[in-house]
């Protein structure tokens, strides 16, 4: 187990290095713009974008920039000449005066985190109730409604999904005047205030999750209840809610957990990214819309590294919790 | 095997977000063609699902002629008279305007109709793209083994630890700055360049990981069939028993796969589209939900169309998908 | 000599300096439009310019802004939103009473500037008794005058217009020489100002080339003249870029919030928030402020502001600052608000669309006069809202401005291009034909061109709108949507980068003179290879000739003559289309009594007031 451990914490790493050289290959190598050139920007001369050339080292081999670059994110590396001051350091924003990138990243990270640890706990209490309720009655009315409506809101696109959540219920704009609405995160200084803001992106963004969840929770309960273990507990008399909540949905519950793991590293990610445009919510995925919109490549590379990281970390968890939940892992 | 190997034979490793199906059922899919069409016809909803696309399909294709019958304006056309007079904000629907119209007066029924061109070709091409894709590097990598399947497995690991949807609107980003310094932008040195052509390149490179694993999965299982092996005693090259032994047998199983990604594929152009990175110089329904954005609260025609085409479509494409999997599992059959 | 310019930064509604006027007629013998107000707005929601006769005593405002300022530092601010700041912090020798539009009202100086009657020197009395808020708390002399100008040369204070009126002061380029060659020696001297006495300021100008005495007085209505005290700012200034922005020392009846030792702002969070309060030191005696308000909160990053502006109008927030309420909250305002709660000002200045004179297709003159006489300027001027947001353009200096009525007034030029406010298709198809399109709409591959705009409405949509324009006279048009700032620093104001059409610049004088309306965007040895502000690279002899002699005619009609005489002969080059002569629109809550300035198009904060119960 511990071997196993370990040799998944080492291809963790390697992942990560792995990813680092994709993303930098994404961002220096495919454009055909000049990034001297893009971070120079109006106003400088050519001899002040030469000298950005040389300060960022862009003219060295495209090997030494990116051991260099990889050396600032993983290692203490420091070189005051090309600017890098490792570890973490994912170079500076082009348009925010030169802000070191992983700043951004750790300002805008609280609203990204409460925005999803919301949804998650939301999505989990609609999906596992009605997945179990579902699979129970299976065939009933109710599961065939259910699981066509479930189909629904996973067809539904997420922002298009807030705005009519914004049209319908929204406190300034809404046709009843209900939940706080756009960009309420923002002016929110207390606590309370914040998780009012966010009343509504929850359940935006659990919609979609929880439908999925839901229809997974069934297909998993309905398996589980066919299986060998179950019938036994059911032929030594246990009461059949004993029966669905301690056997069946236990063992159902396993590849939910480790599903959920990766859910949530992705949508800490920045893939919350809609959502929080349509909200204006000041998370990770704003941001990026905010760098898209100003061809700020660093800053993009940045924030598209850091998912990565909770995206690997997130796997790793999840890799070493199935281990333990199911037996059936060899290793 | 270790545990991550266990996993993506059993289950989508991508989390449900952006699979959202079990994909264990198309493993056991087997059944011949026949019984298969059969269970599917059981599925009423599917088969709505599935005129639907059809119809939707005649519509893109015949865009201008049901404008022109419905007695709409082209959907580029701006009509300044149908704003409001004093504060050209958009109207809602009127007997010149069915659906109303845009910020710039142009007719919101004529712009729907037209975006499914968008969707619909972003749609078929990028799930084909990524596909085949997936179908070859999931082939070389289940068949070969080794060295081959390592070093596209990594790969496939590599990807699937970069968040999509940033990796596509950073990739879009990059492929589309420079774009009037004399470059014309573009990635690959121009070869993808900006506009629907990097949509579908960014759509397909992200998107093709998951066919491939589950073709891996499948080919590894099925090359130690006695038929497999019998063929390979008989002499047969590789390439003989990739395409007529091993890739019949995937048919099933692809077929479910790729049905499931195009609806996933529909939203993922209309999410590049609301982000700004999507197609801009066709009338695309993401981009029609962004424009809208900003006026939402008065103008909810110009929000709830494009909206209404897109769920629809995707719903449809999802039943659809949905039944093709029951069809080719009888194990999770619901009726 | 012509240092770098500085283009306008309109970012988005964060614009730079306006300087406006209501429609009056700028001579007596027009009388139709005086008092009437601003062109084309509705009684119910012209401009108020006066505090009620009953206005109350002290209250705190808050005021919303989508983003900061640009510069603190009175030296080097630029934008409108920073100069609604200055109007309450700062005593400039000028400035600009609310309802001011003909002429600055002395401020800091006791009267009018005398100008000598060789036009080469310019004398400012200053009044006494007027204080530097703490921690300084002296009397300001002149010495503190001459020296905020002299150290506008400095590379670290980051002027960006003073060079381009002030460089015929005697001294002046040898002062910028030397700051160049040492940015950190401090300030230097300028021979051309001298303090004759601590109540004295004089300044010598050398036979004027880019600017007269006249203009160069006006020039001194802008912050750069509001006094400097040496002793506590050359620390800062010795530095580059100078540190000062974070300790100014303000005049006005208001001060940023500051730390009564060192003099740190520390009611500014750039991005975040600006705190005024009460500047114990202001005399009420020297001024004409009547300075209602005890402490006024600017809010920051507001950049959703439809939201911004329903929060406004709904009493939860009480000022819009810098951005206009997108046009449907305009319409909400307008049809649903208490009276006095949505204000018009005029923006002095215009929008264009720049057509890149210097490459094809638009190289050729006939080609621009039928893109300008297809345009249909009545749909632009709607992607902002409607009449209520301005007027369509027909030229380019603005109503009310000196030079507007010289230059065409609202008729226009007698330009047949010009003439339909809603395109004329049929005379676009006539001047493509002489451009040699038989068919009169554009064909081949000179047609494929490159548009660069804005990612976001309205900018957005104007040039969604234009490119549809575009494609009706049988233009391909590759349209770029991007971020504002991006448009203009990475495409528009790089020539080598620069799109065949700009769709979303605008211009806004400096000052309230023609010259600074028009020489900047249509000079031709202005042309800046970085950071140019002549988008369509308009580089005509005729059109610069006529600007250089321009520069130098004294006496405001003759100066409103020779320079509407330069807009009608840029108008007839067809470089860009004008489109709108706008209305900067303004919101307040139901219990604020806000006052307009017309020069700065924005809230006066000093005449300001809450409403009592």
């Amino acid at each position: 187990m511990l071997r196993y451990i370990v040799r998944r914490v080492l291809w963790a790493l390697l992942l990560l290095v792995l990813v680092s050289g994709v993303v930098f290959a994404i961002f220096y190598l495919l454009p055909t713009a000049d990034p001297a050139k893009l971070r120079a920007g109006r106003g400088a001369s050519a001899e002040q974008v030469e000298q950005i050339r040389t300060n960022l080292g862009l003219d060295d081999p495209t090997s030494e920039q990116f051991g260099r670059y990889v050396g600032g994110v993983f290692t203490p590396y420091e070189n005051e000449d090309k600017g890098v001051n490792g570890p973490f350091d994912l170079g500076t924003s082009i348009f925010q005066n030169g802000k070191p990138v992983s700043e951004i990243i750790f300002d805008r990270l609280p609203a990204t985190i409460m925005l999803v640890i919301g949804s998650v706990i939301l999505w989990l209490a609609i999906a596992i109730p009605i997945g179990v309720i579902s699979a129970v009655r299976r065939r009933s009315l109710m599961d065939r409604t259910t699981m066509v409506t479930s189909l629904a809101f996973i067809s539904a696109p997420v922002f298009w999904l807030g705005l009519v959540a914004l049209y319908l219920f929204a406190s300034d704009v809404g046709v009843v005047h209900i939940f706080p609405g756009i960009g309420s995160y923002n002016d929110a200084d207390s606590f309370s205030a914040k998780v009012g803001s966010m009343l509504l992106p929850w359940m935006v963004l659990a919609a979609a999750t929880a439908a999925i969840y839901a229809r997974y929770v069934r297909s998993q309960m309905i398996e589980a209840m066919q299986e060998d273990y179950v019938r036994t507990a059911r032929a030594k008399g246990l009461s059949e809610r004993r029966v669905i909540l301690k056997h069946a949905l236990r063992s159902a519950l396993t590849p939910i957990v480790t599903l959920l793991g990766l859910d949530v590293g992705i949508l800490l990610a920045g893939n919350a990214i809609l959502t929080e445009s349509v909200f204006n919510i000041p998370g990770i995925g704003k941001e990026t819309v905010t760098a898209i919109g100003q061809s700020d490549l660093p800053l993009i590379q940045g924030i598209v590294l850091f998912g990565a990281f909770f995206i690997v970390i997130f796997n790793l968890v999840v890799d070493i919790l199935y281990a333990y939940l199911d037996p059936r892992v060899r290793y | 095997m270790e545990a991550s190997g266990y996993r993506e034979d059993s289950q989508p490793a991508t989390g449900a977000l952006s699979a959202g199906i079990d994909t264990s059922t198309a493993i056991r899919a087997r059944s011949p063609w026949r019984l298969f069409w059969h269970r599917f016809q059981e599925d009423r909803l599917a088969l709505a699902g599935l005129v639907f696309i059809a119809l939707l399909i005649l519509a893109a294709i015949a865009a201008p002629l049901i404008v022109d019958l419905v007695g709409a304006p082209d959907p580029d056309a701006r009509d300044s008279a149908a704003l409001d007079p004093y504060f050209a904000t958009p109207t809602g629907p009127s007997a010149d305007h069915i659906f109303g119209v845009d910020q710039i007066g142009r007719d919101v029924f004529s712009r729907t109709v037209y975006g499914a061109r968008v969707s619909l070709i972003v749609a078929f091409s990028a799930t084909i793209i990524a596909t085949i894709a997936g179908i070859i590097f999931g082939l070389l990598s289940g068949y070969f083994r080794g060295w081959t399947d390592t070093i596209i497995s990594r790969s496939v690991d590599v990807l699937l630890a970069i968040p999509y949807l940033l990796l596509a609107t950073g990739l879009a980003t990059a492929c589309t700055v420079g774009v009037t310094n004399g470059s014309g932008g573009g990635c690959l040195g121009g070869l993808v360049k900006p506009g629907l052509g990097v949509v579908i390149f960014v759509i397909s490179v992200t998107s093709w990981t998951y066919m491939a694993r589950i073709v891996r999965g499948q080919v590894l299982s099925i090359r130690e069939k006695e038929f497999v092996e019998a063929a390979r005693a008989s002499g047969a090259s590789n390439m003989r028993i990739i395409f007529r032994e091993i890739l019949p047998n995937l048919t099933a199983p692809i077929v479910v796969y790729a049905s499931i990604l195009i609806p996933q594929v529909i939203l993922y152009e209309a999410a590049l589209s609301f982000l700004g990175v999507g197609v801009t110089d066709e009338p695309s329904w993401g981009q029609m939900i962004s424009d809208a954005t900003p006026v939402f609260a008065d103008a909810w025609w110009y929000m709830l169309f494009p909206g209404v085409a897109l769920l629809l479509t995707v719903l449809a494409f999802n039943l659809i998908g949905d039944a093709l999997q029951d069809a080719m599992n009888p194990k999770t059959r619901r009726k | 000599m012509y240092p770098k310019l500085r283009a306008l930064l309109a970012l988005g509604a964060v614009i730079a300096l306006p300087m406006s006027v209501a429609a009056c007629g700028s001579d007596d013998s027009d009388d139709s439009s005086t008092e009437s107000g601003v062109v084309g707005v509705p009684e119910e929601f012209q401009p108020v310019t006066a505090a009620p006769d009953d206005a109350q005593e002290g209250g705190s405002l808050t005021m919303l802004n989508a983003g900061d300022v640009d510069y603190m530092d009175p030296g080097a601010a630029y934008y409108q939103t920073t100069y609604t700041v200055t109007q309450a912090t700062q005593r400039a020798l000028l400035a600009w009473d609310p309802d001011d539009v003909e002429k600055a009202t002395p401020d800091l100086a006791d009267g009018e500037a005398e100008i000598s009657d060789d036009g080469l020197t310019i004398t400012f009395k200053l009044k006494e008794g007027v204080e530097f808020a703490p921690p300084v708390s002296r009397e300001v002399t002149s010495a503190d005058v001459k020296y905020a100008i002299e150290r506008t040369v400095l590379p670290g204070v980051l002027n960006g217009y003073v060079a381009n009126y002030a460089s015929d002061i005697v001294g002046f380029e040898e002062a910028a020489k030397e700051a160049e060659d040492n940015p950190t020696g401090g300030a230097p001297d300028m021979a051309g100002i001298t303090t004759p006495d601590d109540y004295t300021l004089q300044i010598e100008l050398n036979e004027p080339e880019v600017a007269t005495a006249t203009t160069v007085a006006s020039m001194l209505s802008l912050p750069i003249s509001a006094p400097v005290p040496e002793e506590f700012a050359e620390k800062h200034d010795a530095k580059n870029p100078t540190t000062y922005g974070q300790y100014v020392i303000a005049t006005g009846p208001y001060m940023i919030e500051n730390d009564p030792e060192t003099g740190e702002l520390t009611g500014y969070t750039p991005g975040k928030e600006i705190h005024l309060v009460r500047n114990p030191n202001w005399d009420p005696e020297t001024d004409w402020r009547p300075a209602y308000l005890d402490e006024i909160t600017i809010q920051e990053g507001f950049t959703d502001t439809a939201s911004a502006s329903r929060k406004i109008l709904e009493g939860d927030s009480q000022m819009s600052g810098d951005f206009p309420p997108p046009k449907e909250v305009l319409k909400e305002a307008a049809e649903e608000a208490a009276p006095e709660q949505l204000q018009l000002p005029p923006l002095a200045g215009f929008r264009h669309i720049a057509l890149n004179t210097q490459e094809p297709p638009f190289d050729d003159e006939n080609i621009r006069k039928a893109v300008v006489a297809n345009s249909d300027r009545e749909a632009l001027r709607n992607t902002r809202g409607g009449p209520l947001v301005g007027q369509v353009a027909t030229h380019y200096i603005s109503p009310g401005f000196p030079g507007f009525e010289e230059g065409g007034g609202l008729e226009g030029p007698d330009l047949d291009f010009i003439k339909s406010p809603t395109g004329d298709p049929d005379l676009a198809a006539e001047y493509m034909k002489e451009a040699g399109f038989e068919s009169g709409k554009c064909e081949g591959d000179i047609c494929e061109i490159t548009m660069v705009g804005d990612n976001i409405p309205p900018g957005k949509d104007t040039a969604e709108v234009f490119k549809g324009q575009l494609e009706d006279l049988g233009f391909k048009v590759n349209f770029q949507p991007v971020d504002h700032s991006i448009m203009y620093t990475r495409f528009c104001s790089v020539p080598e980068q620069s799109p065949q059409v700009c769709p979303n610049v605008g211009w806004l004088p400096d000052f309230r003179d023609p010259q600074p309306m028009l020489d900047v965007p249509f000079y031709g040895p202005f042309i800046d290879p970085e950071n140019n502000s002549n988008w369509p690279q308009l580089d005509d002899p005729e059109v610069n000739a006529a600007i250089e002699e321009a520069r130098t005619v004294n006496g405001e009609q003759e100066r409103a003559d020779a320079w509407g005489e330069v807009d009608r002969l840029v108008s007839s080059k067809a470089p860009a289309v004008p489109w709108i002569w706008e209305n900067f629109p303004l919101i307040q809550s139901e219990d604020v009594a806000g006052v307009v300035n017309l020069n700065n198009a924005s809230w006066d904060l000093s005449f300001t007031s809450l409403k009592g119960e």
